[in-house]
């Protein structure tokens, strides 16, 4: 419930960000520079360059849901897929995809979204290619585990005796009966693209400046930790909460959908 | 059982050559040419050239791959381009730390969680229950380079109670570990939790109860055994998990681990140290994934493994 | 040599340590030299956090040097306090026509491996310098070497074939350091300088771990300290480990939460701050160093110098300093810092104000100009969006990130890239970039000029790609100059035209050398013509 509230709220402020931003993201303002919370017009304070940081933080909301969506979306695509394919298959097929699937879903995320932003180089759409290029394998665990289930069930053997395409079945019958557990699953890829997203970002490998990426916030923010706390607290807030917010709506979701999974 | 283990180890070796296949392709598709990084900028194009021949550069990429590969496994892994030491050199130094820093945090987490995650099941939906998971998620939801940020604040630099980098003695373990332990701890937390919380409601752990064997010995002994085998299950993955973490934690507590280590060599484009850590790292997730299987079998001798699941 | 100083590339600061001018007001507190009075002390380990990484400790084979390279050799020739080139390991002497000089070797100094030094380890540090094929980085400055020859053990002749002012300058650099030739022959060149050294230094190397710590210790055997040095014989200190921390932030925290005794370049949101502590020692210095921004002046429209011309003019140096810098730097008009007065022109202050009404006027004229309304102005018919690498190091990136707002305020819209080190290297080499943001540390301003000028550096020193022949000439006649009175009216030559005129490059600030030093640390006075901090008079109190 909690968790429908974050989430909705940063939202609606992702959304309607040009309207509820005070000033443009990048407007650098350097004469008020390091200026305290609650100064007139800038609520949460400025940063190193004067700019307003409650304005970057509500335009940093659309970039974290924005990468998140673009992440989980196509990871969901590659995850499902191939998730399918090796649980409905089975075999030799599924024998190297699950070797596969394995090896992705044990390997540290951080280090290969590291590796992939060092080939392609730097910048927000290398970090989303980087993310989702590692990140699909939790789905396609939790949906090779369902289709094996599901493939022995009676209304699936009774689609093949009916001699109805694989293709069909798997529309049919598999994928309606997988939408919970993937639900859940997305909740909780979006709480960690996010903090891929702001991990690269931190160590400024993601998004490029002015973009306001809460991750590049916390490392400026770094710098002047002493002279000026609120640089680095409120972005680490923002990210806290919007992550809290994805897993709480997961954890609800599961206990709705699925009551049987596990973490 | 004996035959599935053989058939998971003869994937191995391929799975091996694969991610280091993978790491040198990758490696090479980075616009930065390795014989630039190894004469420097103020090379003449003559020297360069020179530099491309050691190097091998001017070979086919499957010879490179292949030359690279016979040197590995005679213990050659090459020189860093930027320190000149050996690679093997390098990660002989930089490992241990890394597994003392990963194993002092898992162990933290472990003996953190567990009772955690039991006190929360057994008084489920009370206060307790409700804190415990709290912190849980907060745990979970934190990044860790903020948390990291957040305690040196506190502890080294605002109370000077502990140091905030480096490594040395058991006090430069504490906020490190921390920092990289407490999401496991989370996780961790949670998952006992809902493990004993589904063993209390298994029909035997019912019928223990109506046979009048007292609530605690029920808990305990009955439930905590079969709750902490799903636990014990996940400890391979974490450890793989651990050693990505230890990436961030490392560079923001400056501990000497092969974390730092090949994010320097990353950022640095130190070729010959990535290529090498990442195929160790590879060959610890294989292993850590195959003793998590076996774990898991071991653990429930319900589950029955046969060649092809 | 390196990457920083010649290319205006970043940040490894201490690569080479300032000869820097400590100006009357300059923080040096007395506190500091008074303590230095009391009696020292023998023993310790000195904790020293440093913001570059150290690498091989090899002149011949590396790209930049560490600090630790200061104790683990000595060179023929060193500089006073004041300024003077006075002997080191050697006495020297010079014909009048500058063609011959001498090099007489002080008797009785001996390798860290106990071999003596005599006059053959330094015909083979000339050979290998002035090898054409060689890496070392500044060859260029020994070109002229013609003829090495060593008459007697302790003497050396070396020849050359037009008069160099230069040398004395290069010969008292680290990257002079003078190596015993057998041990690097049996080491070869790249196991030398990383598993082991042999040097003539105060400090012999005992471990390095690259990533971890470097850890020199004391030369017992040490008695040819320079002249200047108080303390004529063996250090006082056991050892010196230095560890390196990337970011400013972790070194200040390190040194505040008492793991360091001294580092260098403290986070300068922190330095007020660290200045009310009592635990420590604030001293800064100005440093030949110069932040600015390169264009390159091959790519269009770039290559129309009205467009930099409009940049320079967009540059706005006061609020950097006071709100980037809180304070510790000063304003650049020039690539050549004003603490060297004879070298530096101070007309260059008056070139391209800060003006935004001239700097669209320039770009209006060069055909810049913002048809669409959108505040920014287009090239061939789309919005121009020139790209602007930067380094991943802090104040490089907050450099570039103003610049891009400054820029912004004449209708530029700047896209910024930030890259690691390596691939901005690789990426200003292949031309592919539109502005850079970079910085030198050197001595040696006049030689930068030359290095970033002259069309025969382009790609590799000469990032800006400049092209001009009256520069070249300039340059040329600077090489050949005989006195350094002739050097430094062609480096005065050349400030007009590269700032007065062809903004190839736009300097922005000259950063301040600062050290954070533990109050247990004594004898420490930051000598302003030292490469790195000396440390042969540094002791710890108990």
């Amino acid at each position: 419930m909690i968790g429908i509230v974050i989430i909705v709220t940063l939202c609606i402020v992702a959304a309607f960000a040009p309207t509820l931003a005070l000033h443009p993201f990048a407007e650098q303002d350097l004469m008020r520079s390091l200026e305290r919370p609650l100064t007139p017009g800038h609520p949460l304070g400025t940063d190193v360059f004067g700019r307003d940081i409650y304005s970057r933080i509500v335009w940093g909301a659309r970039v974290s849901l924005q990468v998140g969506l673009m992440v989980t979306s196509v990871s969901m695509a590659i995850g499902i897929l191939i998730g399918c394919i090796s649980g409905f298959y089975g075999g030799r097929v599924d024998l190297v995809l699950s070797n596969l699937i394995n090896l992705v879903w044990g390997f540290p995320l951080i280090l290969v979204a590291l590796l992939f932003v060092t080939v392609i180089g730097p910048g927000l759409t290398g970090a989303m290619i980087a993310t989702g290029l590692v990140i699909w394998s939790g789905f396609a665990r939790i949906v090779r585990g369902e289709v094996l289930a599901l493939r022995s069930r009676e209304f699936v053997v009774a689609a093949q005796a009916l001699g109805r395409g694989n293709l069909w079945i798997i529309f049919r019958h598999i994928l309606p009966n997988i939408i919970g557990p993937v639900l859940v699953i997305a909740s909780f890829t979006m709480a960690v693209a996010v903090i891929i997203e702001t991990s690269l970002s931190f160590l400024g490998l993601g998004a490029q400046p002015p973009t306001p990426s809460w991750g590049s916030m916390l490392n400026e923010g770094r710098a002047v930790l002493y002279r000026a706390w609120w640089l680095a607290t409120f972005p680490g807030i923002a990210i806290a909460l919007l992550v809290l917010g994805f897993n709480l709506l997961g954890d609800g979701l599961r206990d709705v959908l699925d009551p049987r999974m596990r973490d | 059982m004996t035959r599935y283990l053989i058939h998971r180890s003869l994937f191995l070796l391929p799975m091996m050559l694969v991610i280091s296949a993978l790491v040198f392709v990758a490696m090479r598709m980075i616009p930065v040419d390795p014989a630039e990084l190894v004469v420097g900028p103020y090379a003449t194009a003559e020297q360069r050239e020179l530099a491309r021949q050691k190097l091998g550069l001017d070979k086919p990429i499957i010879a490179q791959y292949g030359i690279y590969l016979l040197n590995a496994l005679q213990g050659d892994l090459g020189r860093s381009f930027k320190s000149g030491k050996e690679v093997t050199a390098l990660i002989a130094d930089t490992l241990p730390n890394t597994l003392l820093l990963g194993s002092v945090a898992l162990t933290f987490a472990y003996l953190l969680a567990i009772p955690m995650g039991v006190l929360a099941a057994i008084r489920q939906n009370t206060l307790i229950d409700q804190g415990a998971m709290t912190i849980a998620l907060i745990g979970i939801s934190v990044p860790n380079f903020w948390l990291g940020l957040l305690l040196i604040l506190t502890f080294a630099v605002g109370l000077r109670w502990l140091p905030a980098t480096g490594s040395g003695t058991w006090a430069h373990l504490v906020l490190p570990s921390i920092t990289l332990g407490l999401q496991y701890t989370a996780i961790v937390a949670r998952m006992t939790r809902s493990s004993v919380l589904e063993v209390l409601r298994q029909d035997y752990v019912r019928a223990l109860h109506a046979k009048g064997l007292e609530r605690r010995k029920v808990v305990y002994v009955h439930a905590l055994k079969n709750a902490v085998i799903p636990i014990i299950s996940l400890m391979g993955l974490h450890i793989s998990a651990v050693v990505g973490g230890s990436v961030i934690v490392e560079t923001i507590f400056a501990w000497p681990g092969t974390g730092q280590l090949l994010i320097n060599s990353i950022i640095g484009r130190d070729f010959p140290v990535v290529q090498a850590v990442l195929t160790l790292l590879g060959a610890t997730v294989l292993l850590a994934n195959l003793l998590a299987d076996v774990l898991y079998t071991l653990a429930d001798p319900r589950i029955k493994y046969s060649a092809h699941r | 040599m390196s990457s920083n100083k010649r290319t205006g590339r970043i940040s490894r600061r201490n690569f080479i340590k300032s000869v820097a001018v400590i100006t009357g007001s300059a923080a040096l507190p007395g506190a500091a030299l008074r303590r230095a009075q009391a009696q020292p002390v023998r023993g310790g380990t000195l904790r020293y956090g440093l913001s570059a990484e150290p690498r091989r400790m090899n002149q011949l084979n590396t790209t930049w040097m560490t600090d630790a390279t200061q104790h683990l050799y000595d060179r023929l020739v060193t500089r006073s306090p004041d300024g003077k080139y006075v002997p080191h390991l050697a006495e020297w002497s010079v014909t009048d026509d500058q063609l011959t000089w001498t090099f007489k070797l002080k008797p009785n100094v001996k390798f860290h491996s106990g071999e003596p030094l005599t006059s053959e380890a330094i015909k083979w540090w000339f050979e290998q310098a002035r090898d054409p094929k060689g890496f070392y980085g500044f060859k260029g400055s020994y070109a002229g070497v013609r003829e090495i020859t060593t008459p007697d053990p302790l003497t050396t002749v070396v020849k050359t074939e037009y008069p160099s002012a230069g040398l004395l300058f290069i010969l008292y650099t680290v990257y002079s350091s003078i190596h015993n030739p057998k041990t690097y022959d049996k080491l070869g060149k790249d196991a030398y300088g990383v598993n082991s050294v042999d040097g003539t230094g105060a400090f012999k190397l005992k471990e390095f771990t690259p990533g971890n710590r470097l850890i020199i210790e004391r030369n017992d055997d040490y008695k040819w300290a320079p002249p200047f040095a108080a303390n004529q014989g063996a250090a006082y200190l056991d050892s010196i480990v230095y560890r390196h921390f990337a970011d400013d932030a972790s070194r200040t925290a390190a040194i505040e939460a008492g793991d360091m005794d001294i580092i260098v370049q403290p986070n300068l949101a922190d330095v007020d701050r660290l200045k009310q502590n009592a635990n420590f020692t604030v001293i800064s210095k100005p440093m030949p160093a110069t932040r600015t921004v390169f264009f390159n002046s091959e790519a269009k429209p770039w290559s129309d110098k009205r467009v930099r011309q409009a940049m320079a003019h967009a540059i706005q140096r006061g609020p950097i300093i006071d709100r980037l810098l809180f304070g510790h730097g000063v304003a650049a008009h020039s690539v050549v810092p004003p603490m060297f007065k004879e070298m530096f022109l101070a007309d260059t202050a008056t070139y391209f104000p800060y003006d935004i009404r001239k700097g669209k006027e320039l770009l209006a004229a060069a055909g810049l100009e913002d048809k669409d309304g959108d505040g920014f102005v287009e090239f061939e018919g789309k919005v121009w969006e020139p790209e602007m690498l930067v380094a991943a190091v802090s104040e490089l990136n907050q450099l570039a990130q103003v610049v891009q707002a400054q820029a912004g305020r004449i209708g530029i819209k700047i896209k910024i890239t930030q890259l690691d080190a390596e691939s901005v290297n690789a990426r200003t080499l292949s031309g592919n970039f539109g502005i850079l943001t970079g910085f030198y540390l050197w001595d040696g301003p006049d030689t930068i000029l030359d290095w970033w000028m002259h069309s025969g550096n382009i790609p590799s020193t000469n990032r800006s790609r400049t092209r001009d022949p009256q520069v070249d000439a300039v340059i040329e006649r600077m090489r050949r100059a005989g006195t350094m009175e002739a050097r430094n009216g062609a480096t005065l030559d050349l400030q007009k035209i590269l700032h007065g005129d062809l903004a190839t490059v736009i300097p922005v600030y000259h950063p301040l050398d600062t050290y954070v030093i533990s109050k247990k640390v004594q004898g420490y006075t930051p000598n302003p013509y030292t490469l790195y901090p000396r440390m042969h008079d540094v002791w710890l109190t108990r």
